[in-house]
């Protein structure tokens, strides 16, 4: 067994703050490195452990290769998390040198005022994420009256399902549908809150792991479904891999 | 000698006080161009103004003085080994280059090839107090003690590899045998050592024996000595040149192996530099001249030149 890659930016072996053209460098580099006629491997390691090292560098670079996708996982992985407004520009995004920059943080802060800080100034980055993508998008932008009138939920509070819901492990397919039925939103609707589309919406709920998209797509849009139900993201996002994970271990009857 | 003894020159061998930095080129074929690195580094740096030793320490095959265009000196290791030569710094021979002085190997004394730990430790030892900025090693082919104690024993070890599959594994070779020879010398390790010989006596490519793998085993068992097995391994950094480069393919097998390496054992390999295969290399052999002096306008001047400003941690 080799090394273990914690994220995509160790598979690639480049620097979680590099620039696109790095990315791109390194993907090649590492492609040179792992194929089968690359004099490196002479002696070392087998076919086969390179064709799962080169598995891994394609969906590494499939995800980190594309501004906007590597943006969603780093929201997703919690990498990068401070950048510049301008950083969610879709033009300045492709560049080659596009590159996320992490805020200069205030080390004499309080660690209390320091937390509480960055929670403010995350809250502001997100606001104002939403009004760019919003206003690049249409003319003008998104209100928040029509931001409630779109993510807010309307349903008779159940407190014996509100139990279930907080006492809950392990998140299902099935479970997550239950809940979504439960808070009033239909599929169509998720659809529209999350742009995942119904299809893999319906994936997700039926545990289909075939049709299921790579794990970090599950995983982003299980955090998104989970987000918009007002449910611990977090959380649900790892438990419903985790129990996908599972499924996939688990020999076909 | 007892154990603790043993553990005790270990430590002078891994961490004495010295005056001067050592360099070891080594890797594990003959033939790849250590002697070149070593000849062509020690000039560049004695031309830049440092005072420089360079060390024939391939004992039964010297021949750096040939490399850096003077006759066999008279005086060699073998002569101090064998108390003929009592001051180690007679053995110094100052070379046609100001600045740069050679001490020269065996000349096929039977048995200095198997030096003794004490004989290596003394060595060290002197070699570490010598009047010099830099000393650099040059080190013999294969994987004998010897040449894996210079090499480990040095402030840094360079490893010299062509871009062709024989030296390649032998180069993994070599740094499977140095990685295991450095773990055993610690002695804090002591107790976990059974479990270090038994990943690093299985063959290479065998499933389940990587380093990396003993690693994780180690820490799983006791996280403790995991750490301990980690923050050593953390300091085994070797130096890769790779030489006669004929094409961007042969440049970039030097960032594959820094990373195989990564995968494979767990280090962090510094890639740093390559040399163009260049006919000028032979050329200057047959006339028993240093590259560098024969041939100042080779490309292989600004290929040592960047080579050693990346030794020398200058950018």
């Amino acid at each position: 067994m080799m090394e273990e890659r914690n994220n995509y930016y160790e598979v690639l072996e480049v620097d979680p703050s590099a620039t696109l053209q790095e990315i791109h460098n390194a993907y090649v580099r590492a492609k040179n490195a792992y194929s089968g006629d690359s004099t490196a491997l002479y002696s070392l390691m087998s076919q086969e452990e390179c064709d799962k090292i080169l598995d891994q560098i394609e969906e590494a670079y499939s995800i980190l290769g594309i501004a906007e996708k590597r943006r969603e996982y780093d929201k997703a992985r919690g990498f990068n998390q401070s950048y510049t407004p301008e950083g969610f520009q879709e033009e300045y995004l492709n560049r080659p040198d596009y590159k996320p920059v992490k805020q200069e943080i205030d080390r004499s802060a309080s660690t209390r005022n320091f937390h509480d800080e960055i929670i403010q100034e995350n809250a502001r980055k997100e606001e104002f994420r939403y009004q760019q993508e919003h206003s690049s998008r249409t003319e003008s932008a998104v209100s928040k009256i029509q931001a409630v009138k779109k993510f807010g939920l309307t349903f008779e509070e159940d407190p014996v399902f509100e139990q279930e819901i907080e006492n809950c492990s392990e998140f299902t397919g099935e479970f997550l549908a239950r809940i979504r039925e439960y808070k009033g939103v239909s599929i169509e609707r998720m659809a529209d809150m999350t742009k995942i589309s119904k299809t893999y919406i319906k994936h997700i709920e039926a545990d289909d792991v075939e049709n299921l998209p790579a794990v970090v797509y599950t995983r982003g849009f299980v955090y998104q479904y989970a987000k918009c139900l007002k449910l611990n993201p977090e959380m649900v996002a790892t438990s419903y891999l985790h129990h996908i994970k599972r499924l996939k271990n688990q020999p076909a009857v | 000698m007892n154990l603790s003894q043993q553990l005790n020159d270990n430590n002078t061998l891994l961490g004495q006080q010295r005056r001067c930095k050592i360099w070891a080129i080594g890797g594990g074929k003959g033939g790849v161009g250590k002697s070149l690195v070593t000849a062509n580094t020690s000039i560049c740096l004695a031309l830049m103004g440092y005072k420089v030793v360079t060390v024939d320490l391939d004992l039964g095959g010297a021949n750096m003085h040939t490399c850096l265009g003077i006759p066999i000196p008279e005086k060699t290791l073998s002569d101090y080994i064998s108390k003929k030569v009592s001051n180690f710094s007679d053995l110094l021979v100052q070379t046609p280059v100001k600045n740069l002085s050679i001490i020269s190997g065996a000349q096929d004394e039977l048995g200095i090839a198997n030096l003794k730990q004490m004989h290596k430790n003394k060595i060290l030892s002197k070699l570490g107090s010598l009047d010099a900025d830099y000393v650099l090693l040059d080190l013999g082919a294969g994987t004998t003690f010897n040449t894996l104690d210079f090499f480990i024993s040095a402030d840094k070890g360079i490893l010299v590899i062509l871009p062709e599959p024989t030296s390649i594994e032998n180069t993994y070779r070599f740094i499977k045998s140095v990685y295991h020879r450095r773990l055993k010398m610690i002695e804090e390790l002591l107790d976990i050592q059974p479990l270090i010989n038994q990943a690093m006596n299985a063959k290479i490519n065998t499933p389940q024996s990587t380093p990396v793998d003993l690693v994780k085993r180690i820490s799983e068992i006791n996280p403790e000595m995991g750490m301990k097995l980690r923050a050593e391994i953390g300091k085994f950094k070797p130096q890769i040149i790779i030489n006669q480069i004929r094409n961007q393919q042969d440049i970039d097998i030097g960032f594959s192996i820094q990373s195989v390496c990564k995968r494979y054992f767990g280090i962090d390999m510094n890639y740093i530099g390559y040399l163009d295969y260049d006919s000028s290399v032979w050329q200057s052999v047959k006339k028993r001249r240093p590259l560098l002096m024969e041939f100042p306008n080779s490309r292989l001047v600004n290929n040592f030149d960047r080579i050693v400003h990346k030794l020398l941690e200058i950018d």
